[in-house]
């Protein structure tokens, strides 16, 4: 049984079913029907005029009035943070996951994540290795059409990639020239290709066509079941999300990608006398070691004078890149040297060809429309994307009092920012506005405000693998230390992050996960 | 606020549409008996918004203030010609508790300001006064904005006016004279 048809639970349903396994996907969503659900609007057409309805999503910064309903529904699915520390969880609750909206930035981690504790000191290892998963993300990149170019860069380590030999546009070659001679790496971004790259045309439909798998939609698990003698998992208790039906199914063997947080609190809301506190916590560590990625949007904000005034072409501006972390890197990596006071690092998004908003304009009247006019499209912006470090304190937890539309206990989540990401947010501001004035750009506006954490929709951890039993939740092979016919494949496995997004990472470990898992069974050992 | 294209919602097929009584046999040839496509207009396409969560006085300060934040330029409407004071009136009347209070108290702050230096109304403010009523706005730029609230008002006020006259097919019928020029993307009908 498969729980969950996003990116995990997509490449675990393609992966086992290619080698013969007879899967049930249970998805609590419906199914998106990509001609019949969407039109074309215009904005004045729409009650809010693409502004949305105020309040309808107040921690989904990226929900327009167009994608309203495509976001998980905030008053069905509620859950509870401190009152001071906001989280901003972001979920799509349909076939597909959030693959069906994600941005399909696509970058592996290196060994300065799976052994970063080798090269600082700080948290843990993973108990895989770069070596480990290389092959893994040899044939996840082509399946997601990854293009981008390989740099042969120790923290970035090359993919199989449709190369991405497209020319920089004037701006862009002028940044990259201006990066590179303050010793900051840049390249071009590594995103997954297609008018779609969703588990819903990518996946799913292969997986459909070796006849092995089964799907249910509108099932939304509230609990797994566990056998009382062995302690095993042999089934899931779901409710049916529209007429509120309960059932309970059978399985022999359970992989678990309803996404980080989701997994955890299933597991969480699943205890029984075998497992007092949730699925495979004898730990004690389920729930703990939340993380994301800090994201500091628009950290620098401007402007490339020689494009003012109507004269951005399209030679002249367009555009992006990436810049991968360039900090805290040793031999092999590509790098600023320098000691810094914060560890690991961050990378950056860069883009030409906006416009400054007119708040960062700073005037209002005939004023702004002028200055607007002049700068259409003359904009360059970055975004951070920064490391956080993985602390036990930072969890999700049952909250007991509160219950969603279906009746079960809802997650507290409560994670913070430290030290740690401060001083790495600030450094980030500060190199940012070096680099766009090295390259003769005018900077509008900067800053090293992070968005509340969730808001990157990265969130990590709370199911943290790990050689040691009693510090971690699953193995180097995403199966539970305490349920062996229990696997979870999601972000919610990763034991640190690095500045990298996550997607491509956590779809190598499913596929590894998933076809030890079948080779097992094949053993009869699991 | 005036609405054209009335006629746009013209059936795109009579034809194709099913009629209610038995046709005579020698019709029965034109009639379809499968449900028609048939182009609907939006009920913002005919009558005039009527504004209803602003009293007359918050109202006559909003229209001001769009008039001076976003005012027409080089031929394109402005904020008021695009219907924004009535779309206003509609979201914020939609919007949770903090966005009203901060609405309301802004346009509150709006005409005691004016009174307190100018003597008079927001409203009836030269160009020159009213722009120095809207100097907090001159504050340095920060990605969450300002939190003093009235800096905060106007902040935001600016930010959504600009997009909802942008956004409005008055704007895109005067830019390009085609509807379909306006900000257009995929819109998810609701998938229960
Ligand atoms: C706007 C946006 C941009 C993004 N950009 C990027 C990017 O550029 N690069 C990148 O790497 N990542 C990106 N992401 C993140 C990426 O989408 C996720 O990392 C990825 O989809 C996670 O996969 P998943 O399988 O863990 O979760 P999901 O894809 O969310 O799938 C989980 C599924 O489980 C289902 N489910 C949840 N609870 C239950 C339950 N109780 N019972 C049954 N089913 C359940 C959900 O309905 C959902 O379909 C982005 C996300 C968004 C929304």
């Amino acid at each position: 049984m498969i729980i969950g048809s996003g990116a995990g639970g997509g490449m675990a349903a393609w992966a086992l079913t290619r080698l013969g396994v007879k899967c049930l996907m249970l998805e609590a969503g419906p199914v998106v029907d990509w001609e019949a659900d969407r039109k074309l609007v215009s904005a004045y057409d729409l009650p809010f005029r693409g502004l949305g309805k105020p309040g309808r999503f107040p921690h989904v910064t990226q929900a327009g009035e167009f994608d309203a309903n495509m976001w998980a529904d905030e008053q069905q699915n509620p859950y509870t943070y401190p009152k001071d520390d906001p989280y901003y969880w972001v979920r799509i609750r349909a076939l597909g996951g959030k693959t069906l909206r994600w941005g399909r930035a696509s970058w592996r981690l290196s060994d300065y994540e799976f052994k970063c504790k080798d090269h600082d000191g700080e948290g843990d290892n993973w108990p895989v290795s770069y070596k480990d998963l290389a092959p893994f993300y040899d044939r996840v990149e082509p399946i997601l059409r990854v293009s981008g170019r390989n740099e042969g860069w120790g923290q970035m380590p090359d993919g199989k990639l449709l190369a991405d030999d497209s020319r920089d546009s004037e701006s862009i070659a002028r940044f990259r020239e201006a990066a590179g001679k303050l010793g900051v790496p840049t390249t071009k971004p590594r995103r997954a290709t297609g008018t779609l790259a969703a588990s819903t045309n990518l996946l799913l439909p292969d997986a459909m066509a070796t006849g092995k798998l089964t799907i249910v939609g509108n099932a939304v698990v509230r609990e797994l079941s566990v056998d009382a003698n062995t302690g095993l998992v042999n089934g899931a208790h779901y409710v049916d999300r529209r007429s509120g039906q309960e059932f309970h199914v059978p399985a022999k063997r359970v992989v678990l990608s309803a996404s980080t947080l989701e997994s955890t609190r299933l597991l969480l809301n699943s205890r029984s006398p075998r497992h007092p506190a949730g699925l495979g916590n004898s730990s004690g560590v389920l729930g703990h070691y939340l993380f994301d990625q800090f994201y500091i949007k628009g950290v620098v904000s401007a402007v490339v004078p020689q494009a003012r005034g109507g004269r951005a072409s399209r030679t002249m501006m367009g555009g992006a890149g990436y810049i991968p972390r360039f900090v805290n890197v040793k031999a092999g990596g590509k790098g600023v040297a320098g000691k810094r006071d914060f560890l690991r690092g961050y990378a950056y998004d860069f883009g030409s060809g906006g416009t400054p908003s007119v708040a960062q304009l700073g005037t209002w009247g005939e004023p702004m429309w002028k200055a607007l006019e002049d700068v259409r499209g003359a904009g360059f912006g970055m975004t951070t994307m920064g490391e956080v470090l993985p602390k036990h304190e930072n969890h999700a937890r049952i909250n007991p009092d509160v219950k969603d539309a279906w009746g079960i206990p809802v997650l507290h989540i409560q994670q913070k920012y430290g030290e740690n990401e401060f001083k790495m947010a600030k450094h980030s501001e500060e190199m940012a506005v070096a680099m766009c004035k090295a390259a003769g750009f005018e900077v509008v506006a900067s800053h090293a405000q992070m968005v509340p954490p969730g808001e990157s929709i990265h969130e990590l951890g709370t199911c943290r693998m790990g050689a040691d039993a009693k510090r971690s939740v699953l193995n180097g092979w995403n199966q539970s230390h305490d349920v062996k016919n229990l696997f979870v494949v999601d972000g919610s496995a990763f034991v640190s992050g690095g500045s990298q997004n996550p997607t491509l990472t956590l779809m190598a470990l499913a596929l590894r996960a998933s076809e030890y898992l079948a080779e097992g069974m094949k053993r009869g050992e699991i | 606020m005036k609405r054209r294209n009335l006629l746009r919602g013209a059936v795109l097929a009579p034809a194709a549409v099913a009629v209610a009584a038995p046709a005579p046999a020698q019709y029965a040839a034109q009639v379809s008996d499968t449900a028609a496509k048939v182009a609907v207009n939006m009920p913002s396409y005919v009558g005039a918004q009527r504004a209803s969560f602003f009293d007359e006085l918050e109202t006559k300060a909003l229209r001001a203030l769009a008039a001076v934040m976003v005012p027409t330029y080089n031929g394109m409407p402005g904020a008021v010609e695009c219907g924004v004071v009535e779309f206003f009136d509609f979201l914020v009347s939609q919007a949770p508790e903090a966005k009203q209070q901060l609405w309301r108290t802004g346009l509150h702050e709006l005409d005691a300001r004016s009174l307190q230096a100018h003597g008079a109304r927001f409203e009836k403010l030269s160009e020159a006064q009213a722009n120095a009523v809207l100097e907090p706005l001159k504050v340095k730029w920060t990605f969450y904005g300002p939190q003093e609230p009235f800096a905060k008002f106007l902040w935001e006020a600016r930010g959504e006016m600009v997009q909802a006259t942008l956004n409005s097919r008055e704007y895109a019928e005067a830019n390009t004279g085609r509807r379909s020029a306006a900000a257009s993307n995929y819109y998810w009908r609701s998938l229960d």
